[in-house]
Formats: C-alpha cells, sequence, structure tokens
C-alpha cells in the first residue's frame, strides 16, 4: 500500500478531501476564512504526521483535526448560501407568481438553516449539497451512523416547521 | 411517517420500484420540496490551488515526515484471489444494492460483473452495487461465502465485525454473531477489527471471539474444508458450532444440561446427519436423539 509521505498520493488525498473539509467547517461555523485556515491546519498536519498515519486513515485524520481545531472556540456566524445558477434557470420558464413564491421559499429555506444547529446544519447540507452519504457523514463526525439520520430526520423536521408554519 | 424510504432517497439509494412508492409518501409530501431545494444550494467558493500552494509553504517551514517504503505489494495484486467471508446477521445488507441470498441447506453461485466468482453457503446474504462495480470494488456479506476475486483493484468484503480487503490472496473469514474468524491460505490478507488492522500470510490465521482476546493462529491446509462439505472449528464456542449444524442441515437443535460456552475443537460432515452429531456429542460426552429435524442433545445423567 502506498504511503502518505509520497507526494503522489498526499496531493491525491488533498484533491480528494480538502474541498469536503472545506465545506465541513463553513456549514459548522458559516466563516469562510476559518474554514481555510482548517484545511490548512489538517492538511500540514497530515503531512508533519505522514509516517504514522497509514493512508486509509488519512481522511478521518484531516477531519478530525479540522472539527477539534474551533470546537468551542468559535460561535456559528450566519450563513451564507448562494443557489447554483443552472439552478435558476431551470424554473425561468415559470409564471411570475410561482418564480415570487420559489424566491420566498428559498428566502425562508436560508433564514431556516440559519436556526439550526451546527451539528444539524452541518449533517444536512453534507448531505444535500455535497451528496455525502450518511455513513461518510458519521465517519467526518465520528458519530453512528443512527445518529446522522436522526439528525436529519429532525432537521427536516425543524426546516418545515420554520417554512411551512406547520 | 415511515422514514425508511425517505433516507434512502436521501443517500441516492432507492431502487425504481422504491422511488415510486416514496414519491407517494407523506415523507415526500412533507420534506421532498425542502430537500430538493436545498441541494441547490452553494456554500463559498473553495480556491483548492491557493490552499495547496499556502500549505506546501507551511511544509517546508516544518520537518517533512519520514518517508517509510511499504513493501512493494504490486506484485502480490496481480494475482487472483480466492476468499471467503462469513458473517452472522442479516439487517446488515439492508439497501438499495444488488442482493442474493441462500435459504437454509442451500448454496448459490454468484459471478460478479469483473467474472470474480462468490459461491454463498447456506443461509447467507450478499449485496454490491453492479453499476459502481468498476470503481469500487466493495461488497456487504451476511452469513458465510467463498469467494474467487479476478485481478484488479482493491477487493473489499464488509461484515458487521470487520472488513477483509483483499491484497492478492485467498482467504477464509468466518463470522457468527460477532466471533470472528480468518485465515489466509495465499498472499496477504489486511483484517480490519475494532479500529486495530492486523496483516495476514500464507499460514497466518486471526480469531477473535466474543468476550476473548484475538489470538493468531497457524494453518495448514489448502482452503477451507466447508467447500469439501465439511465444517471445521478450532475452539469456537458449542452453541455456534450446533448453530452451524442447523444452517447445514436445516434442522433445530435443543440442548439440555449442555455449556453453550464449552470449546469445541473438531469438524462435522454436511452429508450424514448421524455422523455430524455423533462428531459434535461424543467429545463432549453427550447423547442425542432425533426425528423430524428435530434434534435433542443431552448430557447423559448417571451413568
Amino acid at each position: 500500500m502506498d504511503n502518505v509521505c509520497e507526494e503522489k498520493v498526499y496531493s491525491q488525498l488533498f484533491e480528494q478531501h480538502a474541498k469536503t473539509v472545506f465545506n465541513f467547517i463553513f456549514y459548522k461555523y458559516g466563516n469562510e476564512e476559518k474554514a481555510n485556515d482548517a484545511v490548512q491546519e489538517a492538511f500540514v498536519k497530515l503531512w508533519e504526521n505522514c509516517a504514522k498515519v497509514p493512508p486509509t486513515k488519512a481522511k478521518s485524520y484531516v477531519y478530525t483535526i479540522a472539527n477539534n481545531l474551533y470546537l468551542n472556540v468559535i460561535k456559528a456566524e450566519k450563513i451564507r448560501l448562494k443557489y447554483k445558477e443552472n439552478a435558476e434557470q431551470k424554473v425561468s420558464h415559470e409564471s411570475p407568481e410561482y418564480l415570487m413564491e420559489e424566491d420566498q421559499f428559498r428566502q425562508k429555506l436560508q433564514q431556516a438553516l440559519d436556526g439550526l444547529s451546527e451539528a444539524h446544519r452541518t449533517t444536512f447540507l453534507l448531505n444535500r449539497i455535497d451528496g455525502k452519504k450518511y455513513a461518510e457523514i458519521a465517519e467526518m463526525e465520528g458519530v453512528s451512523v443512527k445518529a446522522i439520520e436522526k439528525r436529519m430526520s429532525q432537521a427536516l423536521k425543524f426546516l418545515r416547521e420554520r417554512i411551512d408554519g406547520i | 411517517m415511515n422514514e425508511d424510504l425517505l433516507h434512502k432517497w436521501l443517500n441516492n439509494e432507492l431502487n425504481d420500484t422504491e422511488r415510486q412508492a416514496f414519491v407517494k409518501s407523506d415523507a415526500f409530501a412533507a420534506y421532498g420540496k425542502i430537500a430538493k431545494e436545498a441541494s441547490a444550494l452553494r456554500g463559498a467558493e473553495f480556491d483548492a490551488d491557493t490552499a495547496f500552494a499556502a500549505i506546501k509553504a507551511k511544509r517546508h517551514a516544518t520537518n517533512p515526515g519520514k518517508v517509510v517504503r511499504m513493501p512493494a505489494l504490486g506484485t502480490l495484486l496481480k494475482i487472483a484471489a480466492v476468499l471467503v467471508v462469513a458473517l452472522g446477521t442479516f439487517f446488515y445488507l439492508n439497501n438499495g444494492d444488488d442482493t442474493y441470498s441462500t435459504d437454509l441447506a442451500e448454496t448459490l453461485e454468484v459471478r460478479l460483473p469483473d467474472t470474480s466468482e462468490v459461491r454463498l453457503n447456506a443461509g447467507s446474504e450478499l449485496a454490491y452495487d453492479a453499476k459502481n462495480w468498476a470503481n469500487v470494488r466493495e461488497l456487504k456479506l451476511s452469513g458465510e461465502a467463498y469467494f474467487k476475486v479476478a485481478k484488479g483493484k482493491k477487493f473489499t468484503v464488509h461484515t458487521q465485525a470487520g472488513a477483509v480487503s483483499v491484497l492478492g490472496t485467498q482467504f477464509n473469514v468466518r463470522e457468527r454473531n460477532g466471533h470472528f474468524e480468518v485465515v489466509c491460505y495465499e498472499g496477504l490478507v489486511q483484517v480490519d477489527h475494532k479500529g486495530e488492522q492486523i496483516k495476514l500470510s500464507a499460514g497466518q490465521g486471526f480469531r477473535a471471539l466474543v468476550g476473548d482476546a484475538s489470538v493468531a493462529l497457524t494453518q495448514t491446509e489448502s482452503g477451507p474444508s466447508w467447500i469439501q462439505k465439511e465444517s471445521s472449528f478450532e475452539s469456537w464456542p458449542l452453541a455456534q458450532v450446533l448453530a452451524e449444524l442447523e444452517r447445514q442441515y436445516d434442522i433445530s437443535v435443543a440442548t439440555e444440561n449442555v455449556d453453550p460456552q464449552a470449546r469445541f475443537s473438531g469438524s462435522f460432515t454436511h452429508t450424514d446427519l448421524d455422523l455430524a452429531l455423533k462428531s459434535i456429542a461424543a467429545p463432549f460426552n453427550l447423547t442425542y436423539t432425533q426425528s423430524q429435524g428435530k434434534v435433542r442433545l443431552y448430557a447423559q445423567s448417571n451413568p
């Protein structure tokens, strides 16, 4: 098996996981700068310990470093999210009323996301935006898959109550 | 509200039938729109190139990690591999993958997309993602199965007790109710068990029985015995041995005054129930009666 100290293996790990580490921290704290710092911190640490961390453990290693960096240190900020371009184009044939409703729905969704706890928001967005499966999120957070399933259920329930007032 | 399908949908694991059921469900009505709209959201932009350059600069300021070369496994990976995996319970496999299962007293041969072959032992189930097989050679198994692995990428069998990855090898795995045993017959096997990674080379084995410390095994046979219609055990709890007997013959075994934790070393045939019962009963000085698929196994009182 390959070694993390090998440049090729290391840069491959970076390519595979850096963006998700960034998103992981961004969804938690809503702070772009902190998310960038976390990526750098995690991957520098990985390099320093490359002889001790086998490639199969590198993924959970960088998540643990990034996660622990701000634990109980910074407060979550308001999280700013955008809609990707093609998603907006897709609905552009619709009537103005429909578009307004959509717009309102999206605004409400964004506001509601801010109301979620760090853990619930991070799990929800990693699944929805990054398409991460529960098992992967569980590995990042160091909890069981069942716990992630519960977070998703609770997050959806919370968002629905906030958006529809149900 | 039943949320099973909802979670499968969120994990992209619904098959066509389930998808049809899901779009009609309460869960979809309640959460479908929220989930869909949320997946159109995007977070902040991440500039990977800048980040990597910054990391490289910081790396040079620190001592680079020591490069430890692992032994070349490339040649081993070229060897076609054979492995057997076994596992206890069924609920582990519950997802949208292609699934094969065997009944009691039944075996089944399955051909994987890369011409790898799997032979499922009695009372077992196997699942894998056929569509993604070219990229990820991963299977989930519960019960017992024998794998002939074609050359290619790393081949991993996940069980509830642990995962087994083929690094170019022939090996045998038995997992029943958390009791776990792996024997390597050729090449090299990596076993992940409770956070511990163990590499086994030919002739080596690993056993972790529930409640016991794991032990190293040595092995001189050329392959697992159950392929030759015989089940072999070394220091396995009697209860697990009887469970295997039930699986092989589709019978039920009741015990009286028998210690289920007593350790059994030996084997029984799959072709003659009476002989098999003798093999198990004799070492413990037990007596048995059998009729119509029911076996009673008990300690002789007052000889």
